[in-house]
């Protein structure tokens, strides 16, 4: 499977997730800001999810959960 | 990918086969046992270096009875043409050794790429140029005899299989995996966190009430120390007011101590003075006495004088007599010396005369030795005489001389008249010998004579000295009744002076007393200076002392002055006030540590309260912190979920659009098929994956169709999957009409030649029998 084939497909997914989760917790609203993602947490997740993809070899839980905790650190794209 | 052609050397029922193979549908026909599945098991081993079989081994592949085998491939990527050749060699311990040549137009080995030796090892450099890997190409473009039965029976989870297969589902599947594992964690960390907030809240909520009451107490105790410590502060100051007053009454107090002591140094002064008047006294009654005592002194002195001078004409007296009594003992030695002296010279005196008989003694023996020197000299003669004749008549007893008294009676005379003469010679000998031996003697007694004679010179000599001396003793011995005289005179005046110096002693030893007294008395009066100095320096003294004292008490009515003007100026009682401001402070200092006491519980209440706090917090610093981590677990548990959701969503929405592709394909795929086979299009069951078709408008599910039917769909979706995934667009199939009576073998082979038409698929290499001769394909091989 191509990763300019599914990428796009993941991003729209995530919208749709994103749309689904906001409507769900709308009303907790004292959440909103813990349980729901941000705008900019939905591109990331991409971001995470393509590096995932293109370290397809020597992917594993540990990689997994430092790409997910501190995925949004600059430090990503040295792993 | 397109594979050009195989040889088989060796290769199970092949000795040595060269196979070529063309775009399009290349069909391998032959009838049973003809070595179809071999070939297929060529093309995969040439491959990948592995049999297709798990259960089947590499030296299985080989003819039987031939120890080497090899396979060869030529693949080309559309644009280099390359050769892959596997060797396998050995009997029992199969070696495995496989190339890779880049090949030119004319199809030559031009460069040898890479190579390995070993059984498992793989040509790395394979998959890069043709991008092809093992496992993918033996799923999906390798369909097994096998496979299609599966399908047959179980059409539903072989599809499913294929599609996640192609989706790398699986891959996905394990990051669906470690979200759920992490979910987990996240939720393991809330509930932790979670706990700790409740036990620090709970905490807080006990112990807020006594930290706020703790906290007044602290308050209270703080303000009433600052009361205690400004009362202790101003009484402190006071204090040091007072110590000034007191610095200034003692300073009083040494001020009449100084007049006290002076005072004492006056009266003692005073009293030394009177001591030292009463001495004067003393000494000027002394003076009488001394003038006194200093008459009696005089005689003794005069005595002493007297006493020398007589003593020293005694000691002449004495020596004269001395020398007179030596004098005296002189002249009688010499009268003894005198009477030795005359008997010697009476010796002497016959000694002399007897030398006179020794003189001519001398005389006598002076001839006789000239008598000797005769008679030796006679001897000698006589000596040599004999000695003549002595050989004569050696001579004569040995022979030599033949004469006998018979043969002449004349030699034997003569020499008869020489032995007698001989005898008379020796007798004559013998009596000089005797006289020589007396000889002797007289001439030692000269010699002695002579020494003696020597000895009477010097003799002579002293007599004549010892005739001097006795004449010089004589005249001495003359003067001696004068000198016994004189001796007599001396010794009576010796005694006149003795009596005199007795007396004189006498008279002194009793006036030695008044001179000790003397000597006693002038020692005291030369004092008597010293004591009128003394008086006078103890009399400066006392004025000095008096004008100091009287200094002092002016000092004192001052220092009074001062110490009236301070206590006015400074408002003070009594210095004793002092130790009442001190008792003052020792009670509220007591107060002060009591209130630091409590100060101190409180405190360590507080800490206990603020460290249980902390500790319960552990590893975080403040609450505010602990929330932040709660609120972050939670944050991240959703994000998590949030990004399973996505993927799951993913996942779902890609097999729903490959599915939908496939169909597709599938569908176009069948535009003639459906002419023939009645069969319209196929479609699934999106929730469980079961295909079903649409014929005669009617849709029946894939159960409700025969097994050539069925192999047909699953053929139709193996290559849609293929023609829609890729990368390499090639099929080989074993034996893929096995299932198919020869009507629907048509149908099958039509849709084959579709599937090559309309899809991106280029190359079909298939194994079959029994295939109708109607069906034309690309590349036909019989084997």
């Amino acid at each position: 499977m191509r990763k300019e084939e599914i990428l796009p497909i993941f991003n729209e997914m995530a919208r749709k997730v994103f749309n689904g989760q906001n409507e769900k917790y709308k009303r907790k609203r004292k959440y909103q800001g813990f349980y729901c993602c941000s705008d900019e947490e939905v591109e990331g997740f991409l971001k995470i999810f393509e590096k995932l993809i293109a370290e397809r070899e020597r992917v594993d839980y540990d990689f997994f959960i430092k790409l997910f905790v501190e995925g949004e650190s600059e430090g990503l794209d040295e792993d | 990918m397109k594979i050009n052609r195989m040889k088989l050397v060796n290769w199970k029922v092949f000795d040595e086969a060269e196979f070529n193979f063309t775009e399009g549908i290349n069909l391998i026909e032959g009838n049973n046992y003809s070595g179809k599945t071999s070939f297929i098991q060529a093309l995969y081993f040439g491959l990948f270096n592995e049999t297709l079989y798990k259960e089947l081994t590499a030296r299985e592949l080989k003819k039987e009875g031939e120890k080497d085998a090899a396979v060869e491939l030529d693949v080309s990527d559309g644009i280099d043409e390359y050769r892959i050749r596997r060797n396998i060699r050995g009997d029992k311990q199969v070696s495995i050794s496989s190339h890779l040549y880049k090949l030119n137009d004319k199809g030559e080995e031009i460069e040898e790429l890479e190579s390995v030796s070993r059984k498992k090892e793989v040509l790395k450099k394979l998959p890069i140029l043709l991008g092809i890997s093992q496992d993918y190409v033996k799923n999906i473009n390798f369909i097994q005899e096998g496979s299609i039965y599966q399908f047959i029976f179980q059409p539903k989870y072989k599809i499913e299989d294929d599609i996640n297969e192609m989706l790398q589902l699986d891959y996905l599947g394990k990051i669906d995996g470690f979200c759920n594992d992490a979910i987990k964690q996240f939720e393991k960390d809330i509930e932790n966190h979670e706990n700790k907030s409740k036990d620090i809240k709970n905490f807080l909520n006990k112990n807020r009430d006594k930290l706020e009451s703790l906290k007044i107490d602290l308050v209270e105790k703080e303000s009433q120390i600052e009361k205690l410590s400004k009362l202790i502060k101003e009484s402190k100051e006071k204090i040091k007011i007072y110590e000034e007053l007191e610095d200034l009454e003692s300073e009083r107090e040494d001020i009449i101590q100084n007049y006290e002591s002076i005072s004492g140094t006056i009266d003692d002064t005073s009293q030394e003075i009177e001591e030292l008047q009463l001495n004067l006294d003393e000494i000027t009654k002394l003076e009488d006495l001394f003038n006194q005592l200093k008459k009696k002194v005089d005689i003794f002195d005069k005595n002493k004088t007297q006493i020398k001078n007589l003593e020293k004409e005694n000691e002449t007296l004495r020596l004269e007599l001395t020398k007179i009594d030596k004098e005296v003992a002189l002249s009688q030695d010499k009268t003894n010396q005198l009477d030795e002296h005359k008997k010697n010279w009476q010796k002497l005196e016959n000694k002399m005369k007897s030398m006179n008989t020794i003189k001519e003694k001398l005389k006598t023996v002076e001839k006789e030795l000239e008598n000797y020197k005769n008679i030796t000299e006679e001897l000698d003669e006589i000596s040599e005489k004999i000695i003549q004749i002595n050989e004569i008549i050696d001579n004569f007893k040995k022979g030599e001389c033949p004469i006998s008294h018979e043969t002449c009676p004349v030699a034997s005379q003569l020499i008869d008249d020489k032995l007698k003469n001989l005898k008379v010679v020796e007798q004559e000998r013998t009596s000089l010998e005797e006289k020589y031996s007396e000889m002797r003697s007289p001439e030692s007694e000269y010699n002695k004579l002579k020494t003696q004679i020597d000895e009477f010179k010097y003799m002579k000599k002293d007599i004549e000295e010892i005739s001097q001396q006795i004449v010089d003793i004589e005249v001495k011995i003359e003067n001696l009744p004068k000198l016994i005289e004189r001796h007599k005179d001396l010794k009576i005046q010796k005694t006149n002076i003795d009596e005199k110096l007795e007396r004189i002693k006498e008279a002194n030893a009793k006036l030695e007393k008044d001179y000790n007294e003397y000597i006693r008395v002038e020692e005291r009066i030369k004092d008597k200076n010293n004591f009128i100095n003394e008086i006078e320096d103890k009399k400066r003294d006392l004025e000095e002392l008096k004008r100091e004292q009287l200094q002092i008490e002016k000092e004192n009515k001052i220092k009074i002055k001062e110490i009236e003007e301070f206590k006015e100026a400074n408002k003070l009682e009594d210095v004793s006030e002092i130790h009442n401001e001190q008792k003052k402070i020792k009670s509220w200092d007591k107060e002060l540590r009591n209130s630091e006491n409590v100060i101190i519980k409180l405190n360590s209440d507080i800490n206990y309260i603020n460290e249980r706090e902390k500790e319960l917090l552990e590893p975080y610093t403040t609450i505010s912190e602990l929330e932040d981590t709660l609120y972050k677990a939670v944050h991240n548990k959703y994000r998590v979920i949030f990004f399973q959701d996505t993927l799951r969503e993913t996942l779902s929405e890609l097999k729903m659009r490959k599915l939908r592709e496939i169909k597709e394909i599938c569908n176009q795929m069948w535009a003639k098929f459906k002419a023939t086979s009645g069969m319209e299009s196929i479609d699934w069951d999106e929730a469980n994956f079961i295909p079903y078709i649409r014929i005669g408008g009617h849709e029946r599910n894939i159960y409700q169709l025969s097994a050539s039917e069925r192999v047909m769909v699953y053929f139709s979706i193996r290559a849609a999957l293929l023609s829609k995934l890729g990368p390499n667009y090639f099929i080989i199939a074993d034996n893929l009409l096995g299932a198919f009576i020869k009507p629907n073998q048509k149908i099958f082979l039509d849709l084959l030649k579709d599937v090559v038409n309309k899809t991106d698929i280029n190359q079909i290499i298939f194994t079959g029998f029994e295939i109708s001769p109607e069906f034309k394909c690309e590349n036909k091989i019989k084997i």
